[in-house]
């Protein structure tokens, strides 16, 4: 009877143990990751450059549409590595450069959008780099994305 | 003529009147005779440890009638009621049987002397042999969480939430091993991997904020390192944990075709030399980690002789040489590879050695008076090898203490010293630099009748920065013991701390991932006011419920001009005085027994407010990097020799950190609650130990730091066998 009760308490705490889920747990992400190349001579008003994912288009209002951003590359840099973290749906991906100090644009971000003018420039020299890219759950799409400036 | 006649008979009659109790001290299982078992005479400040032969002596005792408890870790607690005490010695012999249940029942860290738990002023955790063994500890912060209040962030340990996350420097817990303080003096960091585990005999942690007794960085606590004493016979001690790292969960996280593994041997020897003693200790750590700058390489030779010359004069010397290899890492390459490194760095690493040498001599001027003489060498060499960022630090520490305890009558002690400690540190990051404390510190602990005991203290510190005084601080406490029954006791205290900047605080340059670290020459001390109010049951029981302990307190700390990593609005950091703070909270832990010792649990919650305050005592914000609550939990049992235990470990989601920020449109830098689930097995196999344990089982990812992947789910075996 002794043994009988051991038992079951211990098989009871091994149960309730094994029955308890972690709904929290951190999962598998969905994003896009890649390398980004310069070719060319950076310009003088460019500071630095970075690649931007939107979920709308709009060239007047482009913070409308900012979603996340890449870690920027700065002048004179050539290669980089990006990844972004996106939930799963569509989105414009392009290439951006900073007109001002990274620094001081990633500390004042929230009042740029607030403001919806941001201190960017499309870099639509080279349209390629607008691409349109649709994310399933948990996907991550790699695409290397080279940016072209004037030689 | 006739009065100074008078009072010389008087004094005479009196200190003839004195007397003695002796006895020995053995084991009721095979009658050797137990070194180093305290015993107390309750309701008094007397009382010693018995010798290498299991006998003590307890002189000046006036006549009277005596309770003397005994008590050893591993061993039932053993009180001796009614000792008759007159002219002559009075002589018992006493057997103590073995309790693998037992935590210690005395400790020494609280007021710097021998002190029943039950009579502490202050909240305190003690983690015994059991806890370490049972865990298979090989860093004891592994033991440590489970204790209330105490928890890490990236393996820097908080207390009630001092601590948030300082990028590795500046640590408001005080570490000392045997008594004497171990930090670095640069970055004031704790290095937990070169505590030699094996060898501990119990840990103590002081919750209760302050600086009294043990000045700067000991706002947030306390943790007093006791390692063991040779035993009586010699013996060599063997211990190998090796173990395995599983593959993530997730197919898209692999990043390496082979499993990690990592493994851990100590080897000790210890021998009774004449009167003394030693050991010494040689430790390998090998481990792949769970991510890919993780890895570890690391050698560590420990050694403690402890020198008997007489009754009356006592030493010993403690010294620890670490040098170890260790993989360097920020964060994590991004969240889609969380266990992989950022392109550039995966080969990135540190390597050091750290020699750390303590000892003390103690003077028994004479059964009521003790002085004691502590110095420390710490000399700390690290250099990383990073390919974007190089830094090299070359350190060395002094420090002396000089320590008079003193018993005034049978009902009041007062303890005071005198502390000086330097430092020199040369180091790419910070340039090179001086520091200089001095410090003063008395504290009395006065009984009041048979069940109170209050006790007062105070700490005066000076603190020289490249011989420039940087600050002066005053810290007093006052606290108090009821202790209503044997199994209840009350307590209360107020207390002030302080804690002056790190040189790593004050003038780091360096680049640390994306964020540029400038220096911060004018950072001040920050300052803090503690109280609390507890209470303590224990509760012998019956054979349902035996050695029911229960903990429970409610406390408040305020601390101004707090030291936080800031970064400006250009995105770069400087630590500041930034804020002042509030942390109000509970803590309740309950251990015991169930069903006759069948069922052993302990449990153990803390809920923590963490606010940043304004100047008018409004809350502004929560503090970074705190659990608002957390709970750990330990059920066991023992069942035909086989022990089996499982730990459930919860800490709320961090509600507010520095670095990166969540972006809810991404699901970028998420943070989540953590839930960690742990188990093990052990038994005893023909004289050899085997434990076995899985981590985390059930694979629960989470960051306590952005960017940082927790542990990854591990299995060990150990094993461990004395020859």
């Amino acid at each position: 009877m002794k043994l009988i009760c051991k038992l079951t308490i211990i098989f009871s705490v091994f149960g309730f143990i094994w029955s308890c889920e972690s709904p929290d747990s951190l999962e598998p992400v969905a994003g896009v990751e890649g390398k980004l190349f310069i070719e060319g001579e950076w310009p003088d008003s460019i500071q630095a450059v970075a690649l931007i994912v939107l979920n709308s288009l709009d060239p007047g209002n482009l913070a409308a549409g900012l979603v996340s951003y890449s870690t920027p590359m700065l002048s004179p840099s050539k290669k980089s590595e990006y990844f972004f973290q996106l939930e799963p749906g569509f989105y414009f991906i392009a290439g951006a450069g900073l007109t001002i100090d990274p620094g001081i644009f990633f500390a004042k971000i929230d009042s740029f959008m607030a403001s919806g003018n941001l201190p960017i420039v499309v870099l639509d020299k080279t349209p390629h780099l607008q691409r349109v890219i649709q994310l399933e759950d948990q996907e991550v799409i790699e695409i290397d994305q080279t940016i072209l400036f004037s030689q | 003529m006739k009065i100074k006649l008078l009072l010389i008979y008087l004094l005479l009659s009196i200190l003839s009147a004195q007397s003695s109790i002796t006895g020995s001290v053995t084991r009721s299982d095979n009658g050797e005779p137990l070194l180093g078992v305290n015993v107390l005479v309750q309701n008094t400040f007397m009382g010693t440890t018995t010798g290498i032969d299991g006998q003590f002596t307890i002189d000046q005792l006036n006549p009277g009638e005596y309770t003397l408890v005994i008590s050893m870790i591993g061993f039932k607690k053993y009180i001796e009621r009614g000792i008759i005490v007159s002219d002559e010695i009075s002589h018992i012999d006493i057997q103590l049987a073995q309790d693998v249940l037992s935590a210690p029942h005395v400790v020494v860290t609280a007021s710097r002397q021998a002190q029943d738990v039950m009579e502490l002023p202050v909240s305190m955790s003690v983690i015994g042999p059991r806890q370490i063994r049972d865990r298979a500890v090989v860093n004891l912060t592994e033991a440590m969480k489970y204790e209330p209040g105490v928890s890490t962030v990236r393996g820097q340990l908080k207390i009630r939430g001092a601590t948030g996350y300082t990028l590795g420097t500046g640590d408001r817990t005080l570490l000392m091993i045997d008594g004497v303080p171990l930090l670095g003096s640069g970055a004031g960091n704790i290095t937990w991997t070169m505590i030699p585990v094996s060898e501990v005999d119990h840990v103590e942690i002081i919750r209760s904020g302050g600086s009294a007794l043990y000045g700067s960085s000991a706002l947030g606590g306390v943790v007093n390192i006791l390692t063991k004493n040779a035993p009586a016979k010699p013996e060599t001690r063997v211990r190998l944990k090796s173990g395995v790292y599983s593959e993530p969960k997730y197919r898209q996280w692999e990043w390496r075709s082979q499993p990690g593994l990592y493994n851990y041997l100590d080897l000790t020897h210890s021998r009774p030399i004449g009167n003394h003693s030693a050991w010494i200790r040689f430790h390998k750590a090998k481990s792949d980690g769970y991510k890919r700058q993780g890895w570890l390489d690391a050698n560590n030779i420990t050694g403690k002789v402890k020198f008997n010359f007489g009754e009356r004069y006592n030493a010993s010397l403690f010294a620890n040489y670490y040098a170890d290899k260790t993989a360097l890492a920020s964060q994590w390459k991004n969240s889609a590879n969380p266990f992989s490194s950022p392109s550039g760095e995966e080969d990135d690493y540190t390597e050091g050695t750290k020699l750390h040498l303590n000892g003390f001599f103690n003077m028994i001027l004479s059964d009521k008076t003790v002085i004691k003489l502590k110095g420390s060498m710490y000399d700390v060499w690290w250099q990383s090898h990073s390919a974007t960022n190089d830094n090299g630090i070359d350190e060395q520490k002094g420090y002396g203490e000089i320590l008079i305890s003193t018993t005034l009558g049978q009902s009041t002690q007062i303890t005071a010293g005198v502390v000086g400690q330097t430092a020199k540190i040369r180091a790419r990051v910070y340039g090179d630099h001086s520091s200089l404390s001095m410090a003063a510190y008395i504290q009395a602990q006065q009984r009041i009748g048979k069940k109170l005991t209050l006790n007062t203290g105070a700490r005066m510190e000076t603190y020289f920065v490249d011989d420039e005084k940087l600050d002066e601080s005053l810290a007093p406490q006052i606290a108090l013991n009821f202790r209503m029954f044997d199994w209840l006791s009350f307590r209360s205290s107020v207390s002030s701390g302080f804690r002056v900047p790190a040189i790593a605080e004050m003038y780091t340059r360096t680049q640390l991932n994306i964020f540029k670290v400038e220096p911060n020459p004018d950072l001040i001390a920050e300052r803090s006011q503690a109280g609390e109010v507890g209470m303590i049951v224990k509760l012998p029981g019956n054979k349902w419920i035996s050695d029911m302990t229960m903990d429970v307190v409610a406390f408040k700390s305020t601390f101004d001009q707090l030291i936080v990593a800031n970064p400006d609005d250009k995105g770069i950091i400087h630590f500041e005085n930034l804020t002042d703070a509030r942390i109000t909270g509970l803590e309740v832990g309950a251990s015991g027994a169930l069903f006759n010792q069948m069922l052993l649990f302990s449990i153990a919650y803390t809920n923590l407010d963490p606010e940043e305050i304004d100047k008018q005592g409004n809350a502004i914000d929560t503090l970074a990097y705190r659990f608002r609550n957390t709970l750990v939990t330990t059920i066991g049992t023992r069942v035909w020799g086989v022990t089996a235990s499982i730990d459930y470990r919860y800490m709320s989601r961090i509600e507010r950190v520095k670095l990166f920020q969540e972006n809810p449109f991404t699901g970028q830098d998420k943070r989540v609650p953590i839930h960690i689930w742990n188990a093990g097995l052990g038994s005893q196999i023909r004289g050899w130990d085997l434990q076995f344990r899985v981590e985390n089982m059930f694979q629960y990812y989470y960051t306590e730091l952005e960017r940082n992947m927790g542990d990854e789910r591990h299995f060990s075996l150990t094993i461990g066998k004395v020859f």
